[in-house]
């Protein structure tokens, strides 16, 4: 009775989690679809793995690692589809002078939207997510060190975007 | 002395211990220009948290909550209509006139079994076999080149599914 109570407790708490979840999961894919495809793929998953889920552990970066997870699956198997859909991204970021001209009139999420993917990850997990260092490192499974690096180059390259640079308020 | 911006960032973000964060403060005392550096840090951070807040106040989708809430919540359903259906045996077996207090007893029976039975077409719908099939559904939009779900698949959620109906008591052992 007592694990049944446990299970139906991190059910409702995955229901509570799944407006960040599809956030996190549009931060990622760009494509609010994929997003919720994503998603759903990932809660169904977690729900057959609550085992691996250490009841000490957030159940956030849990499932934020499930999505990011399920999100490197499906462009795994999109294969030669995300590599060109890499490349016309790329193309995007030629051109930073005329960026920065028109660096006012971007909006947050069309300038987190030309991060490259690592930087967006980071910055989105700690910035838009909240979650300390630690816990975004577990997440992307990289040292600390490369978490903070991520973050300060996504940081920097937001504030050139947004025009934020050395603004006091 | 010279601090840098990631420690600044850290320092912005909370995640400095008391000696460190200590040092960034009397730095910030000391130079202008690291204080509007830490200041910059904080306005970003506001910044980007301000632009993604809308977002957690949008509906989510059925199928979500329907995923996140699992199968755990249907198969009591099942439960209860099995039991149902063995009571309704047993009584109808007994083959005797009803007392009248026993027919107001069965006519709240009878709600209750309409009850589930509606319960059962909510599983129908929402529950296990449709479980699946949008399980199958995923699968293939995962391996589809346009990687969107098929409008077949999509349209298990919000259709009656006659079909899980017939399948559903024997999918759920």
């Amino acid at each position: 009775m007592n694990t049944s109570e446990t299970s139906q407790s991190i059910h409702e708490q995955i229901v509570t989690l799944l407006p960040r979840l599809r956030r996190f999961a549009r931060n990622l894919t760009r494509n609010p679809h994929d997003a919720d495809d994503v998603v759903q793929i990932a809660v169904e998953r977690a729900l057959t793995r609550l085992d691996q889920w250490r009841s000490g552990a957030r159940l956030d970066s849990w499932m934020f690692k499930i999505v990011r997870n399920a999100w490197i699956d499906e462009l795994r198997s999109r294969g030669r589809r995300g590599k060109i859909f890499l490349a016309a991204e790329a193309g995007e970021n030629i051109g930073t002078d005329s960026m920065a001209r028109e660096a006012e009139l971007l909006s947050v999420q069309s300038a987190m939207a030309r991060l490259p993917e690592d930087q967006r990850e980071a910055v989105s997990l700690v910035l838009v997510e909240g979650l300390p260092y630690r816990e975004a490192a577990e997440v992307l499974d990289v040292p600390i060190g490369t978490l903070t690096s991520r973050l300060a180059r996504g940081r920097e390259a937001l504030q050139a975007l947004l025009g934020t640079e050395g603004e006091a308020t | 002395m010279t601090i840098s911006d990631e420690t600044l960032m850290a320092y912005a973000d909370g995640e400095l211990d008391a000696a460190a964060r200590a040092a960034v403060e009397s730095a910030m005392r000391e130079d202008p220009k690291i204080e509007a550096r830490v200041a910059a840090h904080r306005t970003l951070r506001r910044k980007v948290l301000e632009a993604y807040s809308a977002e957690l106040s949008e509906d989510v989708p059925e199928r979500l909550l329907a995923a996140a809430r699992g199968v755990e919540s249907t198969r009591s359903k099942v439960v209860n209509l099995e039991n149902a259906r063995a009571a309704m045996e047993r009584r109808a077996s007994r083959g005797r006139p009803l007392r009248p207090q026993w027919r107001t007893a069965g006519t709240i029976a009878a709600s209750l079994i309409a009850g589930v039975g509606l319960g059962f077409f909510h599983v129908g719908t929402y529950g296990v076999a449709a479980h699946a099939k949008r399980r199958r559904c995923a699968r293939r939009s995962r391996t589809a080149r346009a990687g969107a779900v098929e409008p077949a698949c999509r349209r298990t959620i919000t259709g009656f599914p006659r079909a899980d109906w017939r399948e559903l008591p024997r999918k759920i052992r």
